[in-house]
């Protein structure tokens, strides 16, 4: 099988980080040690059998792509057993390969891990905390600590369980978990210090309170290795761009101790390519080896709900995007050895960009049951797709994204500009000049001020959640100081 | 009842900020309050007198066909307007108000909501911000706004800056076309803070019949507009990002 490199392609970008699903994974991981998917199963085109699938291998797979993200959040955290479906995750290629940990704060901000998390003695957490830092150190290269996002005591049900029931019980939880981390942390993971916060102020004060532990003056052997953007940290440019200068002027973004930065769950387009200009810029004036990551679980979760990954839209000063729709499953397909993208195009009319995964299917491979066909629950399903044919559609919508994110930063370097990232109402005032401007800048307040005059570029520049765009502009916190229940 | 309805209608419906108002009676005077979905502004408004057979709490909803309502001609001073209670279990609650022409012949009912539905989408609120700095508006400094507002349609905001005894209004941003003109002389020294509001709100509440009032401190404006009936505060938090 040819494998198409998608590592070499990456050049300078931003990376972004297919947030690995376990569903995916364990098929990977579990035909290792058995055949969990029958070989007669896997299409004729994967030479590799299901390794095919396996991107993080450095070769015989249907595309190469070393970087992902994995979560702690849903993966066996025993680091003491065989877990044959997290084989993918724990014996991949550690030299050739980079796995960035997601931490479970979004476990406990959902109240999936219940416990007093706010209180530093509480067993159930105290035990979680352990799991985690101990798996991180066991299989991750970096790793994100153990935050509490801000938004956790707002949820009636999962403030209860996680014992979480206002803003600073978020941060004293967060300083809870640091305090550990930092304390039992062996070296064998860097750790991204988590920065949370609903707005500007409360992103403000929780950087006060968090960026200590990424100080090597306070913690000169175990400070934290770089940052991790979350809550408006992530999706509102304005403060992401007021961060990065205030770490750059606080000695929290210094080369060889702080290299790192990522993004939490950032899908739009247009962010891989600003990202990668904010990357470039900081690379020039202050740390060469900084990186960005971004990491988002498209891919998987679009499949789970029957999305293909189809074709792109980068139109110079338009909106960008990858393009989704329903793909094919019906029975009548199940003896169809016609191409997968062959019955797409001209029997549904669906605009289809083929990929090294796609290019081996049969639509038979995917529409696998007959009608008639008893599925493994021994009933006869509406759908012609087993667990498998959603596995390999995950194979192809992972390589879609990862090529979108990557056509995005080369039609852009192209001088291809979406819209968001272009001002042109009196000029051309394009984002990337403004972002070299800030960061050639050698003076802390030149450049604050220099982000503060153009407020009103940075609300045309819209993010995946949160407050962005125009609603960055709020009445939120203003409101909250005002008033209180009665 | 009607003048009052009216004088409701008439200092709420022209924001376009409510969906419906809560309703707070009591023995010396009924209250009046509301906010708007996206927090950017609240009104807290009292009548001077009780209003007439109003009593309890319940929500005033669909404001336009109230003032639809109390325009039909039909409805004039001779009409009967009057609040309709309903007995559930032990106590008597506000069910609608029924509209009932000089004849009899013309009539419509217009529903209230009840104490439970308000309280859950309007709960009552402490203020806890101060807003110290107090003055009463020019006509010109509001017909001034409204020139500076209209020459920059796309704006959706007005800075105010206090400083050096005077409040500085400004549309518009550095990157972009601005303007600013003094809004205010005279006013206390030591006052010192900066605020953007929604322009539309601020001139909204500018533009009520009455004596006004304004207000400010460093979470925004309050606007006091005394209707001779009602006196409104329409307070509006700054935006920040």
């Amino acid at each position: 099988m040819e494998t198409v490199d998608l590592e070499t392609r990456q050049k300078d970008y931003a990376v972004f980080l297919p947030a690995l699903s376990g569903f995916y994974a364990t098929f990977v991981g579990k035909q290792r040690y058995n055949d969990y998917v029958d070989p007669a199963r896997v299409p004729a085109g994967f030479t590799n059998s299901v390794e095919s699938l396996n991107f993080l291998a450095p070769k015989d797979a249907a595309f190469r792509y070393p970087w992902a993200l994995y979560s702690a959040g849903h993966a066996n955290l025993d680091t003491t057993k065989l877990v044959e479906k997290e084989d993918m995750v724990r014996n991949r290629d550690r030299n050739g390969t980079f796995l960035l940990g997601d931490s479970g704060g979004f476990q406990i901000a959902k109240g999936l891990w219940p416990g007093e998390w706010a209180d530093p003695n509480c067993p159930k957490a105290a035990k979680q905390r352990k799991l985690v830092l101990n798996w991180m150190e066991e299989y991750m290269d970096y790793g994100m600590v153990l935050d509490i996002p801000t938004w956790t005591f707002r949820d009636p049900k999962a403030s209860a369980a996680c014992g979480i029931r206002s803003y600073q019980d978020a941060v004293d939880a967060t300083r809870i978990n640091n305090d550990y981390f930092i304390n039992n942390r062996k070296g064998n993971v860097k750790f991204l210090n988590v920065l949370q916060g609903g707005n500007h102020q409360e992103a403000d004060d929780w950087y006060q309170q968090m960026k200590d532990y990424s100080d090597p003056n306070v913690y000169p052997d175990t400070h934290f290795n770089g940052w991790s953007m979350g809550g408006q940290n992530m999706c509102d440019v304005h403060l992401v761009l007021k961060r990065i200068v205030t770490l750059i002027h606080d000695g929290l973004l210094e080369t060889g101790l702080h290299d790192w930065m990522h993004f939490l769950g950032t899908s739009k387009l247009e962010w891989a390519t600003l990202l990668t200009d904010i990357q470039r810029a900081v690379r020039k004036y202050h740390n060469p080896n900084f990186t960005i990551s971004f990491d988002c679980a498209s891919p998987f979760l679009a499949t789970a709900n029957g999305q293909l990954y189809t074709h792109n839209r980068i139109e110079d000063r338009g909106k960008w995007s990858y393009k989704m729709q329903p793909g094919v499953d019906d029975k009548k397909y199940a003896t169809d050895t016609r191409l997968f993208s062959e019955v797409l195009i001209n029997d549904k009319g669906i605009p289809f960009l083929e990929g090294p995964v796609s290019k081996h299917l049969a639509v038979k491979d995917v529409c696998i049951y007959n009608p008639g066909d008893l599925n493994k629950n021994g009933k006869e399903g509406k759908t012609s797709w087993d667990s498998f044919s959603y596995c390999l559609q995950m194979g192809h919508n992972v390589w879609a994204h990862l090529n979108a994110v990557q056509t995005a930063n080369e039609q852009y370097d192209a001088g291809i500009v979406p819209g968001m990232l272009v001002d042109d109402r009196h000029n051309e005032l394009f984002f990337r000049d403004v972002v070299n401007e800030i960061f050639s800048l050698q003076d802390k307040q030149k450049s604050l001020q220099l982000i503060e005059d153009y407020s009103s570029f940075w609300m045309r520049v819209v993010g995946t959640r949160g407050f962005t765009g125009k609603k960055t502009m709020n009445s939120h916190t203003a409101f909250n100081g005002m008033f209180s229940p009665a | 009842m009607r003048d009052y309805l009216l004088d409701i209608v008439k200092h709420t419906l022209p924001l376009s900020a409510f969906t419906q108002l809560r309703i707070d009676c009591n023995d010396d005077s009924t209250s009046i309050s509301a906010t708007e979905t996206e927090k950017q502004l609240v009104l807290r408004a009292k009548t001077h007198a009780p209003i007439p057979d109003f009593a309890g709490t319940f929500g005033l909803p669909n404001l336009s066909l109230l003032n639809t309502l109390l325009n039909i001609p039909e409805y004039d001073d001779t009409a009967s307007i009057e609040m309709i209670t309903k007995q559930t279990d032990d106590t008597v609650i506000p069910f609608n108000i029924h509209f009932k022409n000089a004849a009899g012949d013309f009539k419509n009912d217009f529903r209230l909501m009840s104490q439970k539905v308000i309280e859950s989408i309007e709960p009552q609120l402490a203020m806890r911000a101060n807003f110290p700095g107090e003055f009463v508006p020019s006509m010109n400094s509001v017909t001034r706004l409204k020139y500076q507002a209209s020459a920059h349609p796309d704006e959706k905001v007005v800075q105010f800056d206090v400083a050096d005894g005077k409040v500085s209004a400004s549309v518009g941003d550095a990157s972009s076309h601005s303007g600013n003109f003094v809004f205010q002389s005279d006013v206390d020294p030591s006052a010192r803070y900066s605020f953007a509001v929604p322009s539309g709100f601020v001139l909204g509440a500018l533009n009520m019949a009455g004596d006004k009032k304004i207000c400010m401190g460093d979470l925004g404006i309050m606007i006091t507009v005394d209707s001779g009936l009602v006196s409104y505060d329409y307070i509006i938090p700054m935006v920040t990002k």
